[in-house]
């Protein structure tokens, strides 16, 4: 029984230890680099990948909000922010000559393009493939373009479907017990 | 040996009532909380939760210190129904408030099933009463007629039913099912220094209030100089001497040595589990100067059963516009044929029927199409009683935390009388699917298509007679007259509707009974 129960034990040790390992190889972690205030270039750059991103018209106060607080408050997004930036506004100068910022909506989800092949990897070794050759996009979708998924979940996309506001925002109590429209 | 006139284990809604009581009377209290911090109005951790997506760990346990080892068949994890921090799980809770109906007291009984409890409806009423005053519940029996009598009204007006509420209010009555707006302790209107509520819809961490945290009523204990709150401190044993003095053994999370707390009354309010846990680890079966208690501390744990029915319908509904619910019907509490199986209160969810994949798996467009359907859908909620048995309790699991006390086993497996209910909810979920007209129904299956709801009772369940229950009816342990358990762990049974309401009203009524005895 004890032996039966080492075994176990062991087994699931090796098994954490090397699921763990895979995964940091599919899913890489942030850098542990330090916080800090973001810069306004980094902000109007992920800024103008929001809106291409996400591809519907939205307000983007709360994303450049979400940024700025998780660069300041958490460890290795300022770093990955920056990072980000600079690799979209040295694509855009490569092929267009411009900012990112000043490249038109076409280009911009052009430039992207590596995050929308990366969602679209849903096995495991294409996501074994993306996180060990597209490390820093990898990167770039968990912690920049998925958030910003959720949060448009949360936010924007209630009003492109009708609503008038979205949780988290003082709604009041007259609207909702009336007929929608 | 540090010393106070009452000491309290947990600052839940139990403890912290009591100890809000006891102070303003002018008693001293020192009250034991396992768990951190968790700041009140709950603004930071709206910030960080809902605005960005932050799960703070400042304000959970680690691993060592909180887990339960479960056994059974129980779907979920109750690890993950109840919070172990300042205020206890009603910092997180749906704030739904009514009243335990009068036949649920004496099902025994009325019914030949299950125990009675020691006390009556008419004994907790004017408790009832002064708990909707102290949580502020928003509430109205005008159009509930199946609610119980009550001798003083609800201190504030009630949330209206939503726009598709009535929609489908309309339909369910022409089939003569009735709905009702929700008690609920959320301030409609400013109340009692709460502003009124502005329908944020994120109550799980209110930012400003309305919904009722204990830790409202906690500060200003703390406020007035005699109330004293241990944070991260862990009460591994309470025990009484030879001479009938009580104390409690506790260590600071992160400390080496344990410390003694001697009090003129200990009141253990830890919740369902912990409670129970607490009370198996100071039982004179393991130490002999452990707790006299009987064989029943762990027994009759009970959980609601809360099935969940998707509803999608054609027209678009919006669902999804308030944070709570509005909308619930007590008309299958007491249901012909009870005994069989047992009441069900039912609920539309506010929220809409979201996808099972996290929006962060999803395109821009599918989070779209998703939100498109979630705005015609509605979840009915089934609120099921459920029975004590054998094969549902709480033990001492071979786990240990890190002072090396075992962590509790939960077991739980659900009983004929649970699947009897489950037919039931499937005619009332059909009744309402054909009332209602969906173009999709599906209800969730009657062993893995349930939880608790967050509600964990029994345990340590009230009685008159020893032998058959570890507390009195004030929640005094029988043995030992200076030692309280309090809070749902008490209860005799689960009754249909939440918990909450009853474990404050019953913490009132404790509090007066050891006011009048210090």
């Amino acid at each position: 029984m004890a032996t039966s129960l080492g075994f176990r034990w062991l087994k699931g040790r090796i098994h954490l230890g090397l699921g763990g390992r895979v995964h940091r190889l599919t899913d890489p972690d942030l850098d542990d680099t330090p916080t800090g205030i973001i810069s306004e270039q980094a902000v109007d750059t992920l800024r103008a990948a929001t809106q291409a991103f996400i591809g519907y018209p939205i307000e983007t106060e709360h994303y450049t909000d979400f940024f700025r607080w998780h660069a300041d408050t958490l460890r290795g997004y300022k770093t990955l922010y920056e990072r980000c930036a600079a690799l979209l506004n040295r694509l855009a100068r490569e092929r267009q000559g411009l900012a990112y910022v000043e490249c038109d909506a076409m280009w911009r989800r052009k430039i992207l393009e590596p995050v929308f092949q990366i969602r679209r990897t849903y096995g495991f070794l294409e996501r074994l493939r993306s996180g060990l050759v597209e490390r820093d996009w990898r990167r770039f979708d968990l912690y920049i373009f998925r958030p910003v998924t959720v949060l448009f979940a949360n936010t924007d996309a209630w009003r492109l479907v009708g609503y008038h506001g979205w949780p988290g925002t003082p709604r009041g109590l007259q609207r909702y017990t009336q007929p929608p429209g | 040996m540090s010393q106070s006139t009452v000491a309290i284990v947990g600052s839940g809604i139990a403890g912290v009532t009591v100890a809000y009581r006891l102070v303003n009377a002018g008693h001293d209290v020192e009250i034991f909380e396992k768990g951190p911090n968790y700041p009140y109005p709950h603004l930071p951790q709206f910030r960080e939760q809902v605005l960005y997506q932050y799960t703070n760990p400042i304000y959970h346990l680690p691993t060592d210190l909180q887990q339960i080892v479960l056994s059974g068949n129980y779907p979920a994890d109750p690890d993950e129904e109840r919070y172990l921090g300042l205020g206890g799980s009603a910092t997180h809770w749906g704030a739904i408030t009514p009243r335990i109906p009068p036949p649920d007291f004496k099902t025994h009984t009325l019914y030949g099933y299950g125990v009675d409890w020691p006390l009556s409806y008419d004994d907790l009423e004017p408790y009832y009463c002064d708990a909707e005053h102290l949580i502020g519940v928003s509430g109205s029996d005008a159009n509930n007629p199946f609610a119980p009598r009550r001798s003083r009204p609800y201190p504030l007006p009630p949330f209206a039913l939503s726009y598709d509420d009535r929609v489908l209010a309309e339909r369910l009555q022409a089939r003569g099912i009735l709905l009702q707006t929700i008690p609920q302790a959320r301030t409609r209107l400013a109340y009692d220094d709460r502003p009124g509520c502005q329908n944020f819809g994120t109550c799980d961490v209110c930012p400003i209030g309305v919904r009722y945290s204990p830790t409202h009523h906690l500060i200003r204990a703390v406020r007035t100089g005699r109330c004293k709150v241990h944070l991260n401190a862990s009460v591994r044993r309470v025990r009484v001497d030879e001479r009938g003095r009580a104390q409690l053994i506790y260590q600071a999370n992160d400390a080496r040595t344990e410390q003694e707390h001697a009090a003129k009354i200990i009141i253990v309010a830890a919740g369902a589990i912990e409670s129970a846990r607490l009370l198996l680890l100071s039982s004179s079966d393991r130490h002999p100067d452990g707790l006299k208690l009987g064989d029943h501390v762990g027994r009759h744990l009970t959980f609601h059963h809360n099935w969940r029915g998707d509803l999608r319908y054609k027209e678009n509904f919006f669902t999804g516009t308030t944070g709570a619910a509005t909308a619930q019907t007590h008309q299958f509490i007491d249901p012909p044929g009870r005994g069989r199986y047992g009441g069900v209160r039912l609920e539309f969810d506010a929220r809409g029927v979201f996808p099972a994949l996290p929006f962060s798996e999803h395109t821009p467009r599918e989070v779209i199409e998703e939100l498109q359907v979630a705005r015609r859908s509605r979840i009915l909620r089934f609120h099921a009683e459920s029975l004590e048995s054998a094969k549902k309790f709480v033990a001492l699991s071979d786990t240990r935390d890190r002072f090396g006390d075992p962590f509790p086993q939960v077991h739980y497996e659900s009983s004929a009388f649970d699947h009897g209910t489950y037919g039931l909810v499937q005619q009332i979920f059909d009744k309402f699917a054909s009332a209602t007209g969906p173009e999709h129904a599906v209800l969730g299956g009657v062993d893995d298509g349930y939880f608790s709801g967050y509600h964990h009772m029994g345990t340590c369940r009230m009685g008159t007679d020893a032998r058959e229950s570890v507390v009195d009816q004030f929640g005094r342990v029988h043995a030992h007259p200076n030692v309280f358990v309090i809070g749902s762990s008490n209860f005799p049974s689960p009754g249909t509707v939440p918990p909450t309401l009853t474990i404050t009203a019953l913490a009132l009524r404790t509090a007066r009974y050891i006011l009048d005895r210090l």
